[in-house]
């Protein structure tokens, strides 16, 4: 009854995100929300997204699964390879086979993100029940499993509980079970630790390290805590405004940050051992991105920001293999 | 449970000796003398006085009504001064009509109106949606004799599909039935609309649609079930309303219900069928309001009374 995936080689590429445009209609006019992101993740691989609030992660998470929220939302243009098909061009119905069996999406606040009015059991056993059409009995028993596997505490009496009778820490892990249910080559976790407390937040990152491990599946992990994502990452996309703006391996990332945004970043992460009076926040406040203009969005908080930074917007240049930022200042070869 | 709805009884029970005694002072402020209403104005001077005497009507207020209140704990709402039968026999013999009319507008605007609003919902800002909206907005703001004479002119007179008065078969309930729902159809659709499309806003509708389930589940088994309880009590305020407003539909078309019987007997000044009749709507809109508590509180368990241990 259950249906084996096909079944591929280690080192492929799983997903191939190309030029991804994503636009919601409001009154005021039209917002390029994801503007031309690209991302690149092989089987097995963690990626992480990382950027302030309202630069476009989110949804970027969604529109990989189309989920862009109706009726003013839409994927303009773009790509989104998934084990080589187009995600962009399929049909509804074959996304909604695809959804939570292939790739499945953990969201930001495990206390909204899960129905208050059904148990738990079901919520975790219903899209196994709707894939792998399991009975509903079969269904109760995965969930079990599966919150045995997340580390919650005589899991035959949670599955009857509804979310309100949870703590956050474990709602989350009811999300991370429920997403893991069908075995999604692709999971996407949307800042699924930010809304909890600091120990339950390392718990959970430490649940999702060795969930990684022994499940094998990969990750995009979104978070606008560099700290999360250095710890959890192997490959790490810096966004602004909509756009990547700088996109490397993790320890090439730290080493050798490049782009003034990401350098910003790191002076805002505390650290344990690094005395400093307070936190150095990058100046200003994220664009409105209604009125971004024609230059770099960062030129208005950049503190190397020159004249033509304002007027022409900087192209994605590879500084060195695997590498790539997108400032005028390396981009003086061109 | 069993506790949480004894509990309500007795409050449901407290609630209704307060009408009582709201509809019963309330009568007494109200201009006009029965016994002169009911002798005529030829009537002599101790005739009145004699028939004040055999009503009970020369007794202070309070005695009054600590009689009426007594009585009516028995089971005795008196006797009707047009009539002189007992008043729970006017209102057995009416009430069955105006349940009748009443179920059947809310079964209508029901059927139709969750639905609707749920498909607006769905497609707001459609074509649909729109035409909709402003349907609802005329539908709120008809006055219902308007619409019932509208209605029987085109659908009894113009067409003569339907008889346009009295109480008979199906036939005779569609006319009354469509007047008294539009006002509710229109109020559920709104009430329906709104709430779904809150519900949709919510990140676990996203969540599920995330999780591969079939939009059709989305929407009526996630969605639904959680915009369901302002729903469900809108539709029992508007029950009660329905009862209450049965008065003029049954007077426009002739339908024998209770309502026609309350706005005979204010003509008459015949307050005992007055205090009856309002006493058996209020005790229905009472149980609506139970009724509907119990049901939410199955749709949503966090609702549900807190049990003890
Ligand atoms: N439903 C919506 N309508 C209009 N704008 C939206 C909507 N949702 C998000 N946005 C805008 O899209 C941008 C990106 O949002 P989001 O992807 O949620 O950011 P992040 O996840 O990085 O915090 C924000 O500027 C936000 O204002
Ligand atoms: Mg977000």
């Amino acid at each position: 009854m259950y249906v084996e995936k096909p079944q591929h080689n280690e080192n492929d590429t799983l997903l191939c995100v190309r030029n991804l445009k994503t636009h919601i209609r409001s009154d005021a006019g039209e917002i390029r929300v994801v503007d031309g992101v690209d991302l690149q993740m092989k089987r097995g691989e963690t990626v992480g997204i990382v950027g302030e609030s309202g630069c476009g992660k989110s949804m970027t998470g969604l529109s990989i699964l189309r989920l862009v929220p109706g009726p003013h939302g839409r994927i303009v243009s773009g790509e989104i390879l998934f084990n080589g098909q187009d995600l962009a061009s399929l049909d509804e119905k074959e996304m909604v086979r695809l959804r939570g069996n292939e790739i499945a999406m953990v969201f930001q606040d495990p206390m909204t993100s899960l129905d208050p009015l059904f148990a738990v059991g079901d919520q975790i056993g219903e899209s196994m029940r709707f894939h792998q059409k399991l009975s509903r009995k079969e269904a109760r028993n995965r969930a079990i499993e599966l919150l045995k596997l997340v580390g919650v505490p005589s899991p035959e009496l949670r599955i009857k509980d509804r979310p309100d009778q949870l703590s956050g820490g474990l709602r989350q892990r009811v999300m991370l079970a429920s997403a893991l249910s069908c075995k999604p080559s692709l999971v996407i976790a949307d800042e699924p630790t930010t809304a909890l407390d600091v120990t339950i937040q390392a718990q959970i990152l430490e649940l999702i390290k060795q969930l990684r491990e022994e499940t094998g599946t990969s990750f995009i992990l979104i978070s606008h805590d560099l700290g999360v994502i250095a710890e959890n990452c192997q490959h790490v996309s810096v966004m602004y405004a909509g756009k990547i703006v700088e996109s490397a391996d993790v320890r090439e990332l730290f080493d050798n940050p490049l782009h003034p945004y990401t350098t910003g970043l790191m002076e805002s992460i505390p650290r344990i051992g690094v005395r400093k009076d307070r936190l150095e926040a990058i100046p200003g406040i994220v664009p409105n991105p209604l009125d971004l203009g024609e230059g770099c969005a960062f030129s208005p908080r950049c503190s190397c920001s020159e004249e033509h930074c304002e007027q022409k917007a900087p192209p994605l240049v590879e500084v060195c293999p695997g590498h790539e930022v997108r400032c005028w200042k390396y981009c003086n070869h061109l | 449970m069993k506790e949480f709805i004894i509990k309500r009884l007795v409050v449901c029970l407290a609630l209704l000796v307060f009408t009582s005694g709201i509809t019963f002072f309330l009568l007494e402020l109200a201009p006009g003398d029965p016994a002169l209403m009911m002798l005529g104005q030829d009537a002599t001077q101790e005739g009145l006085t004699a028939l004040r005497r055999e009503m009970g009507l020369d007794q202070p207020l309070l005695s009054r009504y600590a009689t009426f209140l007594g009585d009516l704990f028995q089971g005795d709402m008196g006797v009707s001064y047009q009539t002189h039968r007992p008043v729970s026999q006017e209102i057995a013999a009416t009430f069955p009509a105006t349940l009748e009319l009443s179920v059947a507008s809310m079964v209508i605007a029901i059927i139709i109106g969750v639905p609707v609003g749920i498909t607006c919902a769905i497609r707001q800002y459609s074509l649909t949606d729109r035409v909709v909206r402003f349907a609802v907005l005329i539908a709120v703001s008809l006055p219902v004799f308007w619409l019932g004479l509208m209605i029987i002119y085109l659908f009894s007179i113009v067409l003569g599909w339907f008889p346009s008065f009295g109480r008979g078969g199906l036939r005779h309930l569609v006319l009354p039935a469509v007047t008294m729902s539009c006002y509710s159809l229109a109020i559920i659709v709104r009430m329906t609309r709104s709430s779904m499309l809150e519900v949709l806003r919510c990140d676990y509708i996203t969540a599920t649609r995330a999780k591969g389930i079939h939009e059709f589940y989305v929407i009526y088994k996630h969605a639904l079930r959680n915009a369901l309880v302002p729903v469900i009590t809108i539709i029992g305020l508007q029950f009660g309303v329905l009862l209450g407003g049965a008065v003029i539909t049954e007077t426009i078309f002739a339908w024998p219900g209770l309502g026609r019987l309350m706005v005979q007997a204010i003509f008459a000044r015949d307050y005992p069928i007055i205090r009856g009749g309002v006493l058996m709507i209020s005790a229905c809109s009472i149980l609506i309001t139970l009724f509907v508590d119990i049901i939410c509180s199955y749709i949503n368990p966090s609702l549900k009374p807190v049990e003890k241990s």
